[in-house]
């Protein structure tokens, strides 16, 4: 039996909520931007009437005020997009179990069992978009299908607030005809390389042999080839299912350009504790200490080193850090963004080797500041407590790291179930 | 290595050795053709930019079941008028005042009115 599976997608949706709180700027451009003081100054998204004047994420602000002049930029305000993204899910909830996020503003819902009670997938997904509109304010573009994939090609087909059914009948001429760009994980790279074997549509890649693709873009390629036929079978998530932490990281563009040691030495501490102690929350330990640093030019490279006892203590995160750093830049150039990395994740009290060359008492006594540290923070707030090497340049330190963290998904994320 | 002031002349960036592009944006930047007038607001709690929405006082009750109820508002001409009942409450947008919330449809004094509870310890409604 075939699934029913819903992909529902918020129209420019930090825009979107904007526009819903600011009656009065209804009819104008809008968009989202950030700080330029502290050197977030790009557009995040726009509404369509600033989209069509060619206002783009990740533009500049100014550049994007060039492009539409009476634009009306406004900060973002993150708490009121969660809480609009964590209401759009309950909503999601009511029809299904199987509501997989795929980042705050898209969701699959897995209607399949629904259907014998609830009504068929069309149905449900005019309910879904009805209510949202009157309950939320805002749109969402639903796409309606049998698989992940048809279901998101559906969503991002017509916008906003539409739904978009793609079924055994018509799925030739919807989505076999669209360029093959619009097939989720083909991006540029792909495309390109699709491009001079002669697949122009999805349809295209469809319809190419199977061990073609294969041979120019290994496992991949018989996974975009059943993309394209709509034979994957990758489910939707269980709500609540936990995803494995494969890695945990912060990483920051300074309000001003790193210029000395000194600088990159506070900003790495600054992020090696926040790495440290959301290791800790988790029960993890890691051996594996990445960075990437990313100079002015907006070039960057990242470096890791495995070291010799897992670790959840931030003085040795930063030390590590320090020391890849130290070897592996030679500044060329001011730089702009750092961030520090710890993989090969382990259970705390995971049995490991204990090192010749790390004196336990030290490890301990860290490891007891570092917790009496996330104690007082919990308590009385980040700014209670800091290490002396930040007042030195109070500007530059004075974020906290973990105010910020976006937790990216991968399609691949619980490993591939595509079937292939 | 100097620090990076906001006057770079054309050679210094070449010799940065930064593409044409890049370097054409960051000499405007540097330049001070940005502009940001008028059009970067920060907006406060309070966003009274938007008349018609009106945060107004109000006394509720939490019953022990974890029922939240409003008994009484506050105008904002100081009179206090007590919520006879509550007719039923949903999740609703107000486009025309610009928020979202819980949505107390409440008879006051034989009128209807529609109290939102914004959800962060606010109470508004739509100035007609």
């Amino acid at each position: 039996m075939e699934r029913v599976i819903l992909h529902s997608d918020c129209n420019c949706f930090y825009a979107s909520v904007e526009m819903l709180h600011h009656p009065e700027l209804a009819g104008k451009p809008l968009a989202v931007g950030g700080d330029p003081e502290q050197r977030h100054g790009i557009i995040l998204t726009a509404n369509y009437i600033a989209k069509r004047a060619g206002v783009k994420t990740g533009t500049a602000l100014w550049e994007a005020r060039q492009a539409c002049p009476g634009l009306v930029i406004v900060p973002p305000r993150m708490d009121l997009y969660l809480r609009f993204s964590n209401l759009t899910r309950e909503i999601y909830r009511e029809y299904s179990d199987l509501v997989e996020s795929y980042g705050l503003d898209e969701c699959w819902i897995d209607c399949t069992q629904s259907e014998a009670c609830m009504g068929n997938g069309p149905d449900l997904a005019a309910e879904i978009s009805a209510r949202i509109k009157r309950e939320l304010g805002i749109t969402v573009s639903i796409g309606v299908s049998w698989n992940k994939i048809y279901a998101k090609f559906g969503s991002d087909y017509r916008k906003p607030d539409a739904i978009t059914v793609i079924d055994r009948d018509n799925y030739r001429d919807i989505v076999w005809e669209s360029p093959v760009e619009d097939l989720l994980f083909v991006g540029r790279a792909t495309s390109r390389k699709l491009h001079r074997f002669g697949i122009l549509t999805i349809g295209d890649l469809a319809q190419t042999d199977p061990s073609l693709l294969k041979d120019i873009f290994g496992k991949m390629g018989l996974v975009l080839s059943a993309f394209a036929r709509g034979e994957d079978q990758t489910p939707v998530a269980a709500e609540y299912s936990e995803m494995p932490v494969k890695s945990i990281g912060n990483s920051t563009t300074t309000p001003r350009d790193l210029t000395t040691e000194q600088d990159v030495k506070m900003v790495l501490y600054m992020l090696s504790e926040s790495v440290a102690s959301r290791l800790r929350r988790h029960g993890f330990v890691g051996d594996v200490v990445e960075i990437y640093v990313r100079d002015g030019d907006l070039s960057g490279f990242s470096r890791q080193h495995k070291i010799d006892m897992p670790t959840n203590i931030s003085e040795e995160i930063a030390q590590e850090s320090m020391r890849l750093f130290r070897e592996n830049y030679n500044w060329e150039k001011p730089i702009r963004s750092v961030g520090v990395r710890v993989t090969h994740l382990k259970m705390e009290n995971y049995p490991y080797q204990l090192s010749l060359f790390t004196d336990p008492a030290w490890r301990e006594k860290q490891l007891k500041a570092d917790l009496a540290v996330d104690e007082i923070r919990d308590r009385f707030g980040f700014q209670a407590v800091r290490r002396g090497l930040m007042h030195v340049d109070a500007k530059l330190s004075e974020e906290d790291a973990q105010t910020h963290v976006v937790h990216p998904h991968g399609y691949f994320e619980r490993g591939n179930q595509t079937g292939i | 290595m100097p620090h990076t002031d906001t006057n770079i002349s054309r050679d210094a960036l070449r010799s940065y050795g930064m593409q044409p592009a890049r370097q054409e944006r960051r000499q405007k930047e540097a330049e001070g053709e940005r502009d940001y007038s008028g059009t970067f607001r920060v907006y406060g709690d309070e966003e009274t930019a938007n008349p018609a929405k009106v945060y107004v006082d109000v006394l509720a009750e939490f019953s022990k079941e974890g029922v939240l109820r409003p008994c009484r508002i506050t105008w904002e001409d100081g009179r206090r008028y007590m919520i006879d009942r509550v007719k039923k409450c949903e999740r609703r947008a107000s486009r025309k005042a610009g928020g979202m919330g819980l949505m107390y449809t409440c008879m006051v004094g034989g009128q209807e009115v529609n109290l939102f509870y914004e959800e962060n310890m606010k109470w508004f409604v739509t100035r007609k």
